[in-house]
């Protein structure tokens, strides 16, 4: 009798649906000229600070907005607004990650043809778009 | 601590699977990248969870654990990196960011009930 254990093959990605997703959120970002930036640290290692510098010396400059997810406040938000880019928080409850779906109907009514530079942190990020650099963007991240 | 979410998509696609190919499933074989963002402790707990009151509940979940290769532009081949933290060429040093393996989260084979 045969006891070796019978293996079937499948190839199947967990994480198919979010990489569909982030991978059209990458294409419309590069077909824009959008520069893309995804800010992931420690809680309290600076990403606000850096962001809200960043924000503010890049404004006058180039046509920049960020957006900011965080488990319950919209503190980060309030922090960034400051700079006088457009900043949108993304409340996530008990989620401590960003997945593309969630970014994606973030950006909702946001023209990114008319962004230069965005940006996002999971706690952010920052969009930024110059002529001649191409859009990165990251499919999931993850805040820990 | 998304191995949660993962843990049950993971069983979603299985049950599917074992709906299509009318089989019972004893043990699940998954390709986890080093850059995959999954912890595997937290996915083998979050898996004995998710598994609780459905078909797989059981089952085992064998993880294989990819590393993480690049193409390095200046040797030319691809090569591991000095560590997740250094992200340059293990050979030469050149820094690079060109992953070609290490990102896996792949449902690999399904280890079928005798």
């Amino acid at each position: 009798m045969n006891t070796e254990p019978r293996l079937v093959e499948v190839r199947k990605n967990v994480l198919k649906q979010n990489d569909i997703i982030a991978r059209a959120l990458r294409d419309q970002f590069r077909d824009a000229g959008v520069f893309v930036a995804s800010l992931v640290s420690s809680p309290g290692s600076g990403k606000t600070a850096l962001l809200e510098r960043t924000l503010t010396l890049l404004r006058p400059h180039y046509r920049v907005a960020a957006l900011v997810g965080d488990l319950a406040t919209e503190n980060d938000a309030a922090r960034l607004s400051r700079s006088l880019a457009p900043v949108k928080q993304i409340t996530t409850g008990t989620l401590c990650h960003l997945e593309a779906a969630i970014v994606q109907s973030a950006l909702g009514e946001w023209d990114v043809n008319h962004l230069t530079s965005f940006s996002w942190k999971t706690s952010e990020i920052l969009f930024a778009r110059r002529h001649t650099t191409s859009a990165r963007i990251s499919g999931l991240c993850s805040c820990r | 601590m998304h191995e949660l979410s993962i843990a049950m998509s993971i069983v979603d696609l299985v049950e599917e699977e074992m709906a299509v190919r009318g089989v019972e499933v004893e043990a699940v074989h998954l390709k986890v990248g080093l850059l995959s963002g999954v912890v595997k402790d937290a996915l083998l707990t979050s898996y004995e969870m998710a598994c609780m009151q459905t078909p797989l509940e059981g089952s085992r979940l064998v993880i294989e654990e990819v590393p993480i290769l690049v193409d390095c532009p200046n040797c030319k081949v691809r090569r591991p990196v000095l560590s997740v933290q250094w992200f340059r060429c293990s050979e030469c040093g050149t820094p690079t960011a060109e992953v070609v393996e290490g990102k896996e989260l792949i449902v690999t084979a399904l280890e079928l009930r005798q």
